[in-house]
């Protein structure tokens, strides 16, 4: 009798996915699969007349160039860099609007400012900041320095911006998180013995784990993927080029189709790598919980 | 082994309201002691005062002689069990009950050795290895008191222990628990607003409302002669009836009877005082045709009668004015007041009385047993019988 049910209900949640599911093959199967398609062929529109299938020959040509890997280590550099400071700014940020009493409202919103703000604006606001001529961090900090000349100073302006930017998503997602935290929990640990230190670390981490991971999961995925902000800044120059700069390159400004195509896939493969690692680790927390 | 002493303690929260009135409370040492009331009468705030997860606005806390008003809960050396015990999701049974003793570095031999030793106790040895996802509510309520026998306190702080089990269990818990504070002999403090649980539970009881103590004394004594109305419509089950009622020419009327008062009988009234409140607690009514002096006897045509078993209890309506102090004080309490100048009342009969709905029966109610209050300030008014 129930197992009848189960396969109407079965039937009619895949109906109702139907249009959803349709719509999604449409804008991100169909994209993915003509990428994959377009990164097995020659293909280069300044010379359209040489277009000839070569197999795996553009995955060579990306895989054994020194540029590739290169600017797959920049963009691990960002990448970490970033999302590592951004998580202990946000979780303190995130302590801060949990604990405020008055004006929360007020003191959530003006946190949440920079992230309102359009990446490529707040792009450019950094590099005018650290403009050495017209910028004024150089005279605050009594210095001349030309940052976005030099490669680690410009990976610095690149990762400072990216913090200032989106620290307050990250905030924001964690604060969820604690907010989950029971304070009876917190309260028990305070008569137990627990200095605030270990009620954070012992008992409030441990517990937030899962907002974490999921906060971790979204701006690394994000960072990874990153393109404005540096192609604002240095346009990839002084070594600063990710592989979302080099697809672009590839594909936009030399119009290989085939070689740019490749790159996309590979970043596509790399985000999914990235994305089943923490699923892994989510699901493993969750099938724990579970177990529990 | 601490004695524990409120002295003025109160509590204004940030809002301004006041969760608790200047209060002065002794609980001794090795005592069970019992905070009574409903929801919102400052029984919780009470006792998170005494922990130190809540800080007064005045007054002084003392364990032990020691004035511990400006320490953290952790330098208190109490141990509370909440009602959603608390104990932590991503700690397995063991884990939780070691917790306290790893903060307060005690050795991992003497750990290990103290909670095999609660565990033993409370009979959680199989489950020292789960997490709490894979307890039952009866046995996350045992870890939650692990965690706080394996510390040793001064005191043990329960904040409704036992209102997330079902009636079943909770009855079982309570013995249980009744019998490990008396094997441990460590001073309880405990947080119900069940007025069985206390009266079962307490060497002695607090009764509180509104932020203020009502009454302090052991069950026998609340129940034996209440202080105000709302303590004698709190305990006792069912609870008492009460009832407006006049004094006149040295006779008690009370709405469906009345009885002449003994020559010698005072009471504090102010002068050209009449109205009354009596209250009759439902065992006190006798299925009697009795001709005694000084004793009620009426005739009640039964609403509802229920037969338990052990008990017969016959539910029937009195005439009376059900508005005023009495009718909001019914409410607050979540009697059933009557209405239409009708009030039910009921009575605890022997279950041999073969009696039916819709039936007339003879009552009657010994004069001594009517307890008296002040209709204005509910002050309980009943002589004392030397």
């Amino acid at each position: 009798m129930s197992r009848v049910r189960d396969h109407s209900e079965e039937r009619l949640a895949w109906l109702l996915c139907t249009p959803a599911a349709l719509a999604m093959l449409l804008v991100t199967a169909y994209p993915i699969t003509y990428a994959v398609w377009l990164s097995l062929f020659r293909y280069d529109l300044r010379f359209p007349d040489e277009r000839a299938f070569v197999g795996l020959a553009n995955y060579a040509g990306v895989l054994t160039s020194g540029v590739w890997w290169e600017s797959l280590a920049n963009t691990l550099i960002i990448t970490i860099g970033s999302v590592s400071i951004e998580l202990v700014l946000g979780m303190l940020l995130a302590l801060l609007m949990h604990r405020v009493l008055f004006l929360r409202g007020t003191v959530r919103a003006s946190i949440l400012v920079p992230y309102a703000i359009i990446t490529i604006v707040a792009a450019l606001a950094w590099k005018f900041a650290f403009d050495p001529v017209t910028g004024f961090i150089n005279p605050w900090l009594g210095l001349e320095t030309a940052w976005l000349t030099e490669r680690w100073s410009a990976f610095l302006v690149i990762i400072l911006t990216e913090v200032w930017k989106t620290t307050p998503f990250m905030a924001l997602l964690l604060l969820a998180g604690l907010t989950l935290v029971p304070q009876d929990l917190l309260d028990a640990a305070r008569v137990d013995g627990a200095s605030a230190r270990q009620r954070f670390f012992r008992v409030t981490l441990p517990l937030m784990r899962n907002a974490v991971m999921v906060a971790l999961l979204f701006r690394t995925l994000d960072a990874f993927r990153i393109f404005d902000t540096v192609f604002v800044q240095t346009r990839g120059a002084q070594g600063t080029e990710t592989i979302s700069i080099v697809g672009y390159h590839a594909l936009v400004s030399r119009l290989n189709l085939g070689l740019g195509s490749a790159v996309s896939v590979l970043i596509f493969l790399c985000v999914v790598a990235i994305a089943m690692l923490f699923v892994k680790g989510l699901g493993a927390s969750f099938a724990a919980e579970d177990k529990a | 082994m601490a004695e524990i002493v409120l002295e003025q303690v109160n509590k204004r929260f940030a809002d301004g309201t006041e969760g608790l009135r200047p209060t002065d409370l002794t609980i001794r040492d090795g005592e069970l002691f019992i905070l009574v009331g409903p929801s919102g009468c400052g029984k919780s705030t009470l006792l998170k005062i005494i922990v130190g997860l809540e800080r007064p606005t005045s007054g002084e806390v003392r364990v032990g002689g020691e004035s511990v008003t400006e320490r953290d809960p952790k330098d208190r050396n109490m141990a509370m069990v909440f009602q959603s015990y608390a104990i932590y999701p991503h700690m397995t049974v063991r884990e939780n009950m070691a917790f306290p003793l790893k903060l307060a570095g005690v050795n991992n031999t003497e750990i290990a050795a103290r909670v095999e030793e609660a565990a033993t106790i409370l009979e959680l040895g199989e489950l020292l290895e789960r997490k709490p996802a894979a307890l039952s509510g009866g046995q996350r309520q045992r870890v939650a008191m692990g965690r706080a026998i394996v510390r040793q306190p001064a005191a043990f702080l329960l904040d409704e222990p036992l209102s997330n089990l079902d009636a079943k269990l909770r009855v079982q818990m309570r013995t249980e628990l009744a019998r490990l504070q008396r094997r441990l002999g460590t001073t309880m403090v405990y947080v119900t607003h069940d007025q069985t649980e206390a009266m079962t539970l307490g060497h002695r009881i607090a009764v509180l409302r509104k932020g203020e103590i009502q009454q302090t004394g052991t069950p026998r004594e609340l129940y034996g002669r209440p202080a105000n109305l709302f303590v004698a419509g709190f305990v006792g089950s069912p609870a008492m009836n009460l009832l407006p009622a006049k004094i006149e020419e040295n006779r008690l009327i009370l709405p469906m009877s009345e009885v002449a008062l003994p020559e010698d009988f005072s009471y504090s009234l102010p002068r050209g005082k009449r109205e009354v409140i009596a209250g009759i607690r439902p065992e006190n009514f006798c299925h009697a045709n009795r001709s005694d002096a000084g004793v009620f006897k009426f005739q009640a045509r039964l609403e509802v009668v229920e037969w338990l078993g052990a008990d017969l209890f016959v539910h029937f309506d009195v005439r009376a004015n059900t508005g005023g102090r009495l009718g909001a004080l019914q409410r607050e309490l979540e009697l059933d007041a009557g209405h239409d100048g009708r009030l039910r009342v009921v009575a605890r009969l022997g279950a041999d009385i073969r009696a039916q709905e819709g039936e007339t029966i003879d009552l009657s109610v010994e004069r001594g047993d009517v307890h008296l209050f002040d209709s204005e300030t509910g002050e309980n008014i009943t002589p004392v019988v030397s």
